[in-house]
């Protein structure tokens, strides 16, 4: 019976406890990760009583929570995806409505800015349409900053969120790490069973960290977890916990990284992070973020770059050089904010690296990174980060600035203590759109004209027409002047297939360039191209015509014929390529030039060497004719060997028609010109003359010596000269008079008067003049002998003479004179070479002392840096010239090519500005429709899961009613076993009574 | 499957609020009338619509060109047109004036009239446009193109420059023309020559129109160029200004013109032509007289009325003056024929712009029905789908509502 009670209570116990078990799962429906519990029974041990075995009752087995870990894990993992994508496609969509938002997006600005440009364009001379293209860039200016700002800014939010993220995980690692302490010890003093609540409250602590991160949990002894993060950090293991923090990014100290501390140890694992939020905001930086700015960065600065280049080759409303339009690129401090030394680089923080960008056509939106990768301090190599290429294994050379040019940009390397394991990230676009900022700032600024302008000459007979030119490099000598094109050109034919361009400073005397452009071939008919199109080329001209000491004296004949010599000396030239990458120099095999030869035959040899293209052209004056007033013999004057002044019979064939028969007494230099001419050996050999009645000027198109004999009385004769003019330089005080060959001048008063000149190849000389000269003549005199001891050599005499304005100038000349009855004289003058060499090849000459070339010829550069056309039938005496564009107010040429640059192919060469925005802003979309899709199907798994978990887990309201129902049946069913033993109890007890 | 009751309620929860995300989503597009509200809704089309919509502003950009040209050319027409009354006018005073029963002083009547008709000429030719620029000056628009000199002569401070627009993305077309090519480039009937001082001159040298005096010897010099030099004083003796003439092909000296003495407004006369100068030349000064096949129509007008008003009626100068009416119908003739090439030209030109417009409104009309099916939102299709939505938004509040309230304990 004591047992029947026993069962009895047995029963109300345990389903006492199983009510109790059902009530707090009804409460606890609503709390957020909790595991319904479960109640099991067992029936107590049976007793053998009286041969049977006979039952004792239940009792609760255990309270269990109904858990799955499966299921968990899968929600952990799929939770940690969600707020993956979630966080992605948050930030991502504020970018993404940021760049097509018509207020704020580049577009549109673009569109405004352009389409003020035109209007501009279309009247130039309008300061209110400059004022409104100003106020647009400005506004373009200001959008690119805009945008910057807010991706800066997110950038700093992304700092802040991740700083809190970081110190959360930290929270609930220690929260952790204390759970399983208590899990521990609770599981221990219960005999091994488990702590509901407690694994309850842990794994609720999971699920959260699940959404700041991808979570793998170890389960250890004990109910024990270990918890990892990203690959493998042990964040909990145990009772103990590492820490997760953020610091300044070791790359780039605006950027912070994860780092995480095991002990002393610090570990920057921000590579490593994977899933949850904290996965997401880094992907995000990576992905969207820095994608954006530096694709943003390098519109903006293919926008700067090229419409800077193009209105530097304009002229403003003022008639002044265009200049930049926005600010410099390059401008300091730019180039070092695009370099980050890595912090972990060794002290001293010494190391100047300048990025300057060289074409920001060829410009990549990727970052680089340069290692100094040992084993000694100056190889280095750098990568793209982009697509993770090797572009350059260098070395420093050890002397600074050390330059290497890769993707557009130019690395120099300025300063500092460059060592093994340095580390730098260079960020070349980055900053860029934040940095735009007009230059430009007044209306009269906008370089809208250019700055030549062409003309055709009203005298013109022929149907040429030149076209207005086009200007492309404004660097060059031609534009050094402001305000000015030094010198202007005149282009005038010589003929209908042949053209010179000269000098045309001075319109009443147009003079040969330095290096000469003469004799150029036209092909009428067709555009032809007039400048020669020599970028990076230079040229420079030999000294030219060596003047001999004295004439070489020809027996008469049967003497054996004697040869007169140019006086050239033999010379040693070297042609040297320096190639710019490397710095390496290769010269080519030397080249001996013979004795006397001629300027054709070394221009000739020069031309056969790589990177050099040479022609040559002789001059000879001839001036000063004389007539022996008492000779008795005719002079006879030979040129290369054809006798000028011989008298023919009418069927003559060795001149034209119309050449002049009569042989004049004196000899004069139109008549010598005229047979040049028309004869017709002469013609072949490419020989022409010009006389201006006083002087003959011969020359030799191809720059063969010319052979000059006399034979003839001694008073008969002529000065020759190589043609160059010496030009003498005041360098002190001027003589109050314009000096001239009518007066003298007294120099001893209100001096010093100092005088200097220049001669190819020997230098320049500087004299004074001290005397008082009574007359012109003696002046002449006077300077004649302060030239001769300034030390100038030269062979001759000197034709000393001033010109209208009082400057003077001299030549040498060497007077020529027949020998009487007995042989005549013979000289010979040599021609000038002009070399032109392409960019990096330059020439030396050995050995010193020569008479052909300078030691080191210095180039000039021969770039005109602009073309003109001319096109149609011109004809000889035609001209055309190539001025400055004064007072070109209502010229837009130069605003017409900034305008077209809105539809050329100028970001990397193949999408134009808006082109190369509307990939960006199809990038930025793609990436946040992708981080949506994948949010929303990652959401639909998770919901799954949660769904998984719930129904497993989650307590549902009918079972726990239909549970309480069951247990306060059975309660009361127990309850009537106690009654029943009552009543036996009572029976028995009455029965006895 | 056993469904927790926190689960029920998430379940009803979470469709209500996804079909009230897709409720708004359409409410939006169906608001804005656009399908595409940020480009992550369609990446690929919403580049194709900044590309579109960057093509259709450079075409309103374009548009908006041809208006500008359209209004210069016409602006330029109507002024030919008055240019060619005026140069009519002209050619039928010089008519008049060449018949033999007039006087001096009638010569002079119409000289006078020729002279007005001059004037307004000039003033035609500095003709501005609405901005105050000339239309004639070339690139030099703030330049008044022709001038009138000391000596009641026109010269033309323009250059050659002419201006286009773009009115396609490979179109140009020229809104105006230079003067020069106008007016100065006109076609003599004689060579002639242009007097003109280098710019270099540091002396108040001027010189004169001049005119050719003796066509034989001016046809063998033609077509060299003259230079005049002014030599040091001393030159001379007694010292004093002097000049030296030379050709300027090859620098010769002109026989006999060497280190002459300057006198001032002295008639010079060399190769055929005569000129004058004055002023105070500087040594170093330098005249140039230019040879040219080309008269400007103000200098055939010019020299018309200098004949006009200086001939005398005797037989001498009645040749002259012959010769004068039969070479000024010529060149005004040539004047008439080089403003009509440009009409016709100017013709051209409205035409290009007229066919320019057609084309691209037909393209523009294309690329606008693109970005319409590409941007906008189809109306019929998104309002039948907010219905839709609307409902299944209410279905999963209706059935929400039901399902909350079945509950066990509600039976207990």
């Amino acid at each position: 019976m004591g047992n029947i009670l026993d069962i009895g209570i047995s029963g109300l116990q345990a389903h006492q406890k199983a009510l109790s078990v059902t009530g707090n799962n009804i409460t606890n429906a609503g709390v957020e990760g909790y595991s319904r519990q479960e109640v099991s029974f067992s029936e107590n041990d049976a007793q053998y009583i009286g041969g049977v075995w006979v039952g004792s009752g239940v009792n609760v087995d255990s309270v269990s929570r109904v858990f799955d870990e499966f299921l968990t894990e899968q929600l952990r993992k799929d939770t940690s995806t969600f707020y993956q994508y979630s966080a992605l496609a948050a930030n991502a969509g504020q970018i993404d409505s940021l760049l097509a938002d018509t207020g704020t997006g580049i577009q549109p600005g673009l569109e405004s800015m352009f389409s003020a440009l035109q209007a501009a364009v279309d009247d130039p001379s309008s300061l209110p349409a400059r004022e409104v293209l100003i106020s647009e860039s400005n506004a373009l200016t200001d959008r690119f900053k805009l945008i910057s700002d807010r991706l800066f800014e997110q950038n700093e939010v992304l700092n802040g969120q991740m700083e809190v993220i970081s110190s959360q995980i930290t929270t609930i690692a220690r929260s952790l790490a204390q759970f399983n302490q208590e899990i521990q010890e609770a599981t221990a003093s219960a005999g091994g069973t488990e702590p509901s609540t407690m694994l309850d409250q842990r794994e609720r602590l999971l699920q959260e960290l699940s959404e700041y991160v991808d979570v793998t949990v170890i389960e250890q002894d004990n109910n024990v977890f270990n918890v990892l993060i990203g690959n493998g950090q042990a964040l909990v293991v145990g009772t103990e916990f590492n820490e997760v923090f953020t610091d300044v990014g070791a790359n780039d100290p605006s950027r912070s990284d994860i780092y995480f501390r095991t002990g002393d140890a610090i570990q920057n694992v921000t590579a490593q992070i994977e899933g949850g939020q904290l996965g997401g905001l880094i992907e995000f930086r990576e992905n969207v973020l820095d994608r954006t700015m530096n694709e943003l960065g390098r519109l903006s600065l293919v926008i700067a770059e090229t419409m800077n280049d193009q209105h530097k080759l304009g002229i403003d409303y003022d008639g002044l050089a265009g200049g930049n339009y926005f600010e410099d690129i390059n401008a300091s401090p730019k180039p070092y904010q695009r370099v980050l030394g890595d912090d972990g680089n060794a002290d001293p923080d010494d190391r100047l690296i300048g990025v300057y960008i060289d074409d920001a056509t060829a410009l990549t939106s990727s970052d680089y990174k340069i290692e100094f990768i040992g084993p000694d301090d100056y190889t280095y190599r750098i990568f793209r980060l982009d697509d993770d290429t090797l572009l350059k294994t260098g070395s420093l050379s050890g002397a600074f600035p050390d330059s290497v040019n890769i993707d557009g940009m130019e690395i120099r390397f300025e300063d500092g203590s460059f060592q093994k394991g340095d580390d730098f990230l260079v960020t070349p676009t980055r900053n860029a759109s934040r940095d735009l900022a007009m230059f430009v700032t007044r209306a009269e600024q906008v370089a809208l004209a250019s700055p030549i302008a062409t003309d055709s000459a009203i005298g013109n007979i022929g149907s040429g027409v030149v076209d207005p030119g086009e200007v492309y490099d404004v660097t060059t000598p031609y534009f050094s002047e402001e305000g000015s094109l030094t010198p202007p050109l005149l282009i005038r034919f010589t003929s209908a297939t042949t053209y010179d361009v000269l000098d045309n400073s001075d319109p009443g005397n147009p003079i040969p360039l330095f290096p000469p452009l003469m004799n150029q071939s036209y092909v009428p008919g067709i555009s032809n191209s007039i400048l020669p199109e020599s970028e990076g080329k230079t040229a420079f001209t030999s000294y030219g015509g060596v003047l001999p000491v004295k004439a070489t004296y020809q027996a008469p004949s049967p003497a054996a014929e004697v040869e007169s010599m140019n006086g050239f000396f033999p010379e040693r030239i070297s042609i040297s390529y320096t190639n710019p990458d490397t710095g390496m120099t290769s010269t080519q095999p030397t080249l001996v030039t013979s004795a006397n030869a001629s300027a054709r035959e070394i221009a000739q040899q020069l031309s056969e060497r790589n990177g050099v293209e040479a022609t040559a052209r002789t001059v000879a004056e001839i001036s000063h004719l004389t007539s022996d007033p008492d000779g008795f013999i005719d002079p006879t004057f030979t040129l290369n060997g054809v006798v000028l002044t011989d008298t023919l019979g009418e069927n003559q064939s060795k001149y034209d028609a119309g050449y002049p028969e009569e042989v004049p007494d004196p000899l004069d230099t139109d008549f010598l010109a005229a047979r040049i001419n028309s004869n017709r050996e002469l013609q072949d050999q490419g020989i022409i003359a010009r006389s201006d009645g006083a002087t003959l000027t011969i020359i030799d198109l191809e720059g063969d010596d010319l052979d000059f004999e006399i034979h003839g009385d001694h008073g008969d004769g002529f000065s020759l000269g190589n043609g160059q003019d010496i030009s003498v330089v005041e360098t002190g005080n001027s003589p109050n008079i314009e000096l001239n060959e009518y007066e003298g001048y007294d120099f001893s008063e209100d001096g010093p008067y100092t005088y200097s000149f220049e001669i190819p190849g020997q230098g320049s000389f500087e004299f004074e003049m001290t005397g008082d000269y009574a007359t012109g003549e003696e002046m002449i005199e006077g300077f004649r002998a302060a030239i001769d001891d300034s030390g100038y050599v030269h062979s001759g005499d000197l034709d000393i003479g001033f010109d209208e304005r009082g400057n003077l100038h001299f030549q040498p000349r060497l007077e020529v004179t027949g020998t009487g009855p007995n042989g005549s004289n013979k000289v010979t003058m040599g021609g000038q070479v002009r070399v032109e060499m392409d960019e990096h090849f330059s020439m030396t000459v050995a050995p010193p002392g020569n008479n052909l070339f300078e030691t080191h010829p210095e180039g000039e550069d021969v770039h005109f840096g602009f073309q003109i056309n001319i096109d149609g039938n011109p004809e000889a005496g035609d001209e055309f010239t190539v001025s400055y564009n004064q007072d070109g107010t209502s010229d837009s040429r130069n605003g017409t090519a900034m305008a077209a640059l809105q539809t050329t192919d100028t970001v990397s060469g193949t999408s134009t500005y808006s082109e190369s925005y509307a990939r960006l802003v199809e990038i930025v979309g793609a990436e946040t429709s992708r981080a949506q899709i994948n949010r929303d199907s990652s959401e639909i798994l998770m919901q799954n899961a949660q769904e998984a978990v719930n129904s497993n887990s989650g307590v549902n309201m009918d079972e726990e009613a239909a549970a309480l129902i069951r247990y306060e049946l059975a309660y009361n069913a127990s309850a009537q076993v106690i009654q029943v033993a009552r009543d036996i109890f009572d029976t028995l007890i009455s029965t006895f009574r | 499957m056993r469904i927790s009751t926190l689960q029920t309620y998430n379940n009803g929860l979470n469709s209500m609020l996804k079909a009230q995300e897709a409720v708004n989503m359409t409410q939006q597009q169906v608001s804005s009338g656009r399908r595409v509200l940020t480009p992550a809704d369609d990446p690929i089309a919403s580049t194709k619509i900044l590309q579109l919509q960057q093509d259709l502003a450079q075409r309103e950009q374009y548009e908006s060109n041809m208006v500008a040209a359209e209004n210069r050319l016409n602006l330029e027409e109507v002024t030919l047109s008055s240019i060619t009354d005026a140069l009519t006018r002209v050619q039928e005073l010089t008519v008049n004036a060449g018949s033999g029963s007039l006087t001096t002083e009638d010569r002079q009547a119409i000289s006078a009239e020729v002279r007005e008709l001059e004037d307004s000429l000039a003033s035609l030719f500095n003709t501005r446009d609405a901005n105050g620029e000339f239309i004639f000056a070339g690139f030099k628009g703030s330049t008044q193109p022709l001038q009138k000199g000391d000596n009641g002569r026109y010269t033309y401070f323009g250059d050659e420059g002419q201006r286009y627009l773009a009115i396609g993305d490979t179109t140009r077309v020229a809104t105006g023309d230079n003067g020069k090519r106008l007016f100065m480039d006109v076609d003599s009937a004689k060579n002639t020559f242009t007097t003109a001082l280098n710019p270099l001159n540091e002396g108040d040298t001027r010189v004169n129109a001049g005119f050719v005096v003796d066509e034989e010897a001016y046809a063998e010099f033609y077509p060299d160029d003259l230079v005049i030099t002014f030599n040091n004083e001393n030159a001379i003796d007694p010292p004093g200004p002097n000049f030296t003439v030379r050709r300027m092909s090859d620098n010769r000296v002109v026989e006999g013109l060497s280190n002459q003495g300057y006198e001032e407004g002295r008639e010079l006369v060399v190769a055929g032509i005569s000129l004058s100068i004055s002023g105070t030349p500087e040594p170093g000064d330098e005249v140039l007289a230019k040879s040219s096949a080309k008269q400007s129509i103000t200098d055939t007008i010019f020299r018309l009325r200098q004949g006009l008003d200086t001939l005398e009626d005797n037989p001498e100068d009645s040749e002259t003056l012959d010769i004068l009416i039969e070479d000024t119908l010529t060149n005004l003739a040539n004047a008439q024929t080089s403003v009509s090439e440009v009409r016709s030209q100017i013709g051209a030109r409205l035409n290009i712009i007229e066919n320019t417009r057609s084309m691209s409104e037909d393209v523009k009309l294309v690329s606008q029905e693109v970005l319409s099916e590409l941007s906008d939102v189809d109306f019929a299709e998104a309002v039948s789908r907010l219905s839709l939505q609307t409902f299944l938004l209410e279905a999963a509040q209706q059935s929400y509502t039901t399902i909350s309230q079945l509950s066990l304990f509600n039976q207990l």
